[in-house]
């Protein structure tokens, strides 16, 4: 759901470096580069940025949806 | 001839560490390698309250990801649960630590990190504050005790204090290199140091043993 915290394989950190990752891959870097700028330098490291989908972000919409239309019942009961 | 056994420091980093070996036998440098992964403790969430959680994710999921979470420890100030004397299922400032989490987002939606983890000691802190524990959509609350306490390499991977450690040939004949990287919870120095420490008093025990042994 979330980025895991550390690399199955070898155990590395890697959780707290990938919203940089993710940050400068959309403004148009080179995915490669960045990973070496990170000092991720092992392929089992550099598969979990490359494969990782936050998929929690398709879910928190809909709570977030459930919120705003709960406030607006109770404005409309108000 | 037996040459003179030699070490040498090639590099040396807070958390990576290249070591040659000289004239030393190959075993020897395994050993302290397979130690250093195994053997050598380090502190980790193991056990958590939950107080409340109403976020997307479940209890269990939320406690594996603070379990894997490094934290920086001090091997002279704990021990590990088993040798403690307080007998106490909760164990005590010796042998536990506690960080508790309470967050709640509320109009917004809110990314929680381990910098909102309270640590109840000073040294014992995730060694990074940007590692995501979970996403808070508005009106979810997290909220939690969790208990570290030190354990082994060899019963879960999270108490590991190395991530990549590796024994390779040298140049030269006779000559072995040792690279050990470790999480951040320990640093490469101490990781090494503690498994030298525990290598001798293994191979101290076995000799004890071996003499005491009475041949009938």
């Amino acid at each position: 759901m979330l980025v895991p915290v550390r690399c199955f394989t070898c155990g590395t950190l890697v959780a707290d470096k990938y919203s940089e990752y993710v940050s400068r891959v959309k403004s148009g870097e080179d995915p490669a580069k960045i990973m070496d700028s990170l000092g991720i330098n092992r392929y089992c490291c550099r598969r979990i940025f490359v494969s990782t989908v936050e998929t929690i972000d398709q879910v928190i919409p809909y709570y977030e949806a459930l919120r705003r239309r709960m406030s607006e019942i109770q404005s409309e009961i108000d | 001839m037996v040459q003179a056994p030699s070490l040498d420091v090639v590099s040396k980093t807070n958390d990576r560490i290249v070591l040659r070996f000289n004239n030393v036998p190959r075993q020897y440098v395994n050993a302290i390698r397979r130690i250093s992964i195994s053997e050598v403790p380090t502190l980790a969430i193991d056990d958590v309250v939950m107080m409340e959680n109403s976020s997307v994710m479940h209890d269990e999921a939320i406690a594996h990801r603070l379990g894997l979470i490094p934290l920086r420890t001090d091997l002279n100030r704990f021990v590990l649960p088993q040798d403690c004397d307080c007998n106490n299922s909760l164990g005590c400032s010796k042998c536990r630590v506690l960080l508790i989490l309470d967050s709640e987002a509320n109009d917004k939606t809110k990314l929680v990190t381990s910098g909102e983890l309270v640590s109840e000691d000073d040294v014992v802190k995730p060694v990074s504050s940007d590692i995501p524990i979970i996403i808070l959509a508005p009106s979810q609350k997290l909220k939690f005790e969790a208990y570290a306490r030190l354990g082994l390499g060899s019963i879960h991977a999270k108490w590991q204090p190395t991530t990549c450690s590796i024994v390779t040939d040298g140049t030269e004949q006779n000559q072995s290199i040792l690279t050990v990287e470790t999480t951040g919870a320990l640093t490469a120095e101490e990781t090494i140091d503690a498994a030298i420490q525990r290598l001798n008093s293994k191979v101290k025990t076995f000799t004890d043993t071996v003499a005491s042994l009475q041949v009938p």
